[in-house]
């Protein structure tokens, strides 16, 4: 008797109200975002004998454009650069301002908090869009976009990376009779550089992945040259240049990986 | 007695030394970020005197963005609401081929190596092809619209949880398996019952994370014609009606901070 009840509790396969009231709403919410957003099977298979056609129009790949996409994959790769450096520049200090332990005064913490969080809650390609339409085009509104997006997220994980510091060392320093300053540089700051380090290892990663496709907006790179070549129709010189795009973001991922390992 | 002395400031010496050349490499690697620095600047044209000559232009353009119209509040609720559905169902309709494709893709449950390695291949290569160039791509295949973008964030997710799931599944308790397998389960029952439910919190959380990451990728879909709030503002800033791209502006944080917040809160009771 009380090894079936117990067993019971380990299996809660029981349909019980709550259960059947939760699938029922699941599959609402399911039915309406499937009729909201028009995805239907039949449109699919309609639209199939279409992506075949695609693929025959994509293939083979145009190999020609490759001597024109290497400039463009420079430049992808300068953005992605630049703007991971400015942006962890400036978001190391806002980090240490936003975090709650080493904030100086309550206000400033609540307004570079807001900041980061507006910066960071807006994607990159729509600051891209912005702009582009502010400074015209190429790849200097793209840096500026990637370098805000990327500040407001460095910033927010480093300045939580800051309120997780173990604050054992911290105590121990200060009760040696080290300034706060002191406490700062032998307690906190090596707790925390490879953590920001890593961070922006991942974020040159990201940066360069936005990169590609800041071009769809006019914000330069190869995103460019693949937005002309669709709106072209020129589909062999599309593939083409998605294979660089895949090759690019792949090698650049292995390479931070690679640095991240070594660094923590 | 001197030589006791003499060994000990060698070892003091080697101690400098070893820090003096550790901090050269700092240096040079301080030198060398610096240098590439400046030469992306230079290749992408980007100095301070021409940050400091744009940011009036970005000043003006900023003061003729706000305030923000609220008269265009309701007319975005559609495009919001067609954001937020493009989200889920770009997110749950992969589960249902990420996971499949992972248990053939993880080495402790896939088939054999050669499998497992396709697999991975083709799970990479729909992860590293960026959402909006999936989206380019099928709006000129099934036209405009909310389904490409359902599309465009499915295949990517597809990738992005196949290859998560993997991991999680290639971390499961090796223990487990042998405990079922010396019961005599067949390998199916030891995978479905074995190592799915033990990564099932991991993957849960991994799943919501994708949730969150894909309603901000939704948001931008609109940008090359795949419906959603994007679409919305890049009319918007094309017909110059400023106030109202503020307005899709201030949405998209709202409702991004929103599920961000949601999101944190589900992973933190799942695992």
């Amino acid at each position: 008797m009380i090894m079936s009840q117990s067993h019971l509790k380990i299996c809660p396969r029981r349909l019980s109200l709550a259960r059947i009231a939760t699938i029922a709403i699941a599959i609402m919410v399911y039915w309406w975002a499937v009729r909201g957003t028009e995805v239907s099977l039949t449109e699919f298979i309609r639209g199939l004998p279409g992506i075949w056609n695609l693929l025959q129009h994509m293939f083979p790949p145009d190999l020609k454009i490759l001597k024109t996409v290497g400039g463009p994959v420079i430049e992808t790769l300068q953005i992605g650069i630049l703007s991971t450096i400015i942006g962890s520049l400036i978001a190391f200090p806002l980090g240490f301002l936003a975090a709650a332990n080493t904030s100086p005064h309550r206000f400033v913490y609540i307004l570079i908090r807001a900041i980061l969080n507006v910066f960071r809650g807006v994607s990159e390609i729509i600051w891209g869009l912005i702009f582009v339409v502010a400074l015209g085009l190429g790849s200097f509104p793209g840096v500026i976009a990637l370098v805000i997006f990327c500040v407001g997220t460095i910033g927010k994980l480093l300045a939580e990376a800051v309120e997780a510091v173990d604050p054992g060392p911290l105590e121990a320093i200060r009760s040696t009779g080290a300034s706060n300053w002191k406490v700062f540089l032998y307690g906190v700051w090596p707790q925390v550089i490879p953590i920001y380090l890593s961070y922006c290892l991942y974020y040159w990663d990201h940066n360069t992945r936005q990169a590609t496709i800041l071009g769809f907006v006019g914000a330069g790179g190869v995103g460019y040259t693949l937005f002309v070549a669709l709106s072209m129709y020129e589909f062999e010189q599309a593939t083409s240049i998605i294979f660089v795009m895949v090759i690019l973001i792949t090698l650049i991922d292995r390479f931070c990986w690679f640095l991240r390992r070594r660094i923590i | 007695m001197i030589n006791k002395h003499q060994q000990m400031s060698g070892g003091v010496e080697f101690l400098f030394v070893r820090r003096r050349k550790r901090r050269l490499y700092i240096a040079l690697t301080i030198l060398g970020i610096i240098g590439v620095a400046f030469w992306a600047a230079w290749g992408t044209g980007f100095n301070i005197p021409k940050l400091i000559s744009g940011s009036p232009k970005i000043y003006n353009f900023l003061s003729r963005m706000f305030p923000p119209a609220a008269y265009f509040f309701p007319k975005v609720l559609k495009p919001t609401i067609e954001t937020l559905q493009m989200a889920l169902l770009g997110t749950t309709i992969p589960i249902f081929f990420a996971l499949p494709l992972a248990l053939l893709a993880a080495a402790n449950t896939g088939p054999n190596r050669l499998v497992t390695f396709f697999i991975r291949i083709l799970l990479n290569l729909l992860r590293t092809v960026p959402e909006l160039v999936w989206a380019l791509l099928l709006v000129n295949v099934v036209g405009l619209g909310a389904f490409p973008g359902v599309l465009a964030l499915t295949l990517h997710t597809i990738g992005g949880l196949g290859k998560l799931y993997a991991e999680a599944i290639e971390a499961a308790n090796p223990g487990i398996i042998e405990a079922m397998e010396a019961v005599g389960a067949k390998r199916y029952k030891v995978i479905l019952f074995g190592i799915v439910p033990s990564c099932l919190p991991l993957m849960i959380s991994t799943t919501l994370l994708y949730w969150e990451y894909n309603n901000r990728t939704a948001t931008i879909l609109g940008l090359v014609g795949a419906g959603g709030i994007g679409l919305a503002l890049t009319h918007a800033i094309e017909d110059f009606r400023y106030h109202d791209a503020v307005t899709c502006l201030v949405i998209i944080v709202l409702i991004l901070s929103i599920i961000d917040r949601v999101s944190a809160k589900l992973r933190a009771r799942v695992i």
